[in-house]
């Protein structure tokens, strides 16, 4: 029997420390894919004409336009800023009725940005919630009851609307 | 020429450990695999900021729209069309639940970020005929 000539030999006391650092490292990084949504009620038309109960209700007016640029008041604005868009609809809400927000959506632009409106617009209105909970109870929103929370939603209230833009 | 060979013997891996390890690995995948529906893979939502976790359950209709390879790829449960088609067989497929009894009231659409409007508003017309009353989007988050 032939005796090997050359013998190496690794030292292989590393290798259960090298895999537990691996197995570890992976335990601690790995992130599992969730999806959010962003949850909208049906409109029951594709176009929805601009009704005005009464003259005192309010109409924020947002485009999309075919270049994905969103126009509010015929300023172009590359990004919604949420501060501007809070402002914005801070003074929308100052009218006692039904206020809108309308969207006059080109078909050719693009989901992304119509979600990143839509995105924005509901984190504007988070915004507002939290700040009329201040501004009225003096206190977070988490100290709100039902009752006192039913009452800041109902002031910060706006319907989105949406308008194809022909 | 012999020469005497004061070579260490050769530490063998102790490989005993390993059909242990193999099948806790096993045990592992068996418990932590989800099944995804075979559907379009290729669909990158966009990425928004919000934060509610979309928890799919029976009642919701899911939609996957795609749009690679030039044309606007719909799949709604197990069925899948494109969008370009008439929306004829989407009436179709949503008369399939009706029939079988199942009444959806929410729709999900997983939808592509460079998806048009014209396609979703075309989508949105035939969820409004089949009483749908929610839509929620689905994105994902940074």
């Amino acid at each position: 029997m032939r005796k090997r000539r050359f013998s190496g030999s690794i030292n292989n006391g590393a290798i259960a420390d090298v895999s537990f650092l691996l197995l570890i490292f992976f335990m601690v990084v790995t992130t599992f894919n969730h999806q959010y949504k962003l949850e909208m009620a049906l409109s029951a038309h594709r176009d929805e004409s601009l009704v005005r109960s009464n003259s005192k209700s309010d109409v924020l007016e947002i485009y999309i336009n075919a270049n994905d640029e969103i126009l509010i008041a015929d300023k172009p604005r590359d990004r919604l800023v949420l501060d501007e868009l809070t402002d914005l609809l801070m003074s929308l809400i100052e009218a006692p009725d039904d206020n809108v927000v309308l969207l006059h959506i080109h078909p050719s632009s693009s989901y992304e940005q119509y979600l990143h409106v839509l995105d924005e617009l509901k984190l504007a209105r988070e915004h507002l919630i939290w700040e009329k909970a201040d501004q009225v109870y003096n206190k977070s929103l988490k100290e709100l009851n039902e009752l006192e929370l039913s009452i800041v939603k109902k002031e910060v209230r706006f319907k989105i609307r949406e308008k194809e833009i022909l | 020429m012999k020469f005497k060979s004061k070579k260490h013997k050769v530490p063998e891996i102790n490989t005993t450990a390993l059909p242990d390890i193999i099948l806790m690995l096993l045990f592992f995948f068996m418990v932590t695999t989800v099944m995804q529906d075979a559907s379009i893979s290729d669909i990158n939502l966009p990425v928004l900021n919000n934060s509610r976790r979309l928890d799919v359950d029976s009642n919701m209709l899911e939609i996957n729209v795609s749009a690679s390879m030039g044309s606007v790829l719909l799949e709604v449960e197990g069925d899948r069309f494109t969008l370009s088609e008439s929306l004829v067989q989407f009436d179709h497929v949503f008369n399939q639940f009706h029939r079988n009894g199942l009444v959806k009231q929410n729709a999900v659409i997983y939808g592509d970020g460079e998806l048009r409007m014209q396609d979703i508003n075309l989508i949105k017309d035939a969820l409004r005929k089949h009483n749908i009353q929610n839509i929620m989007y689905a994105h994902a988050r940074i």
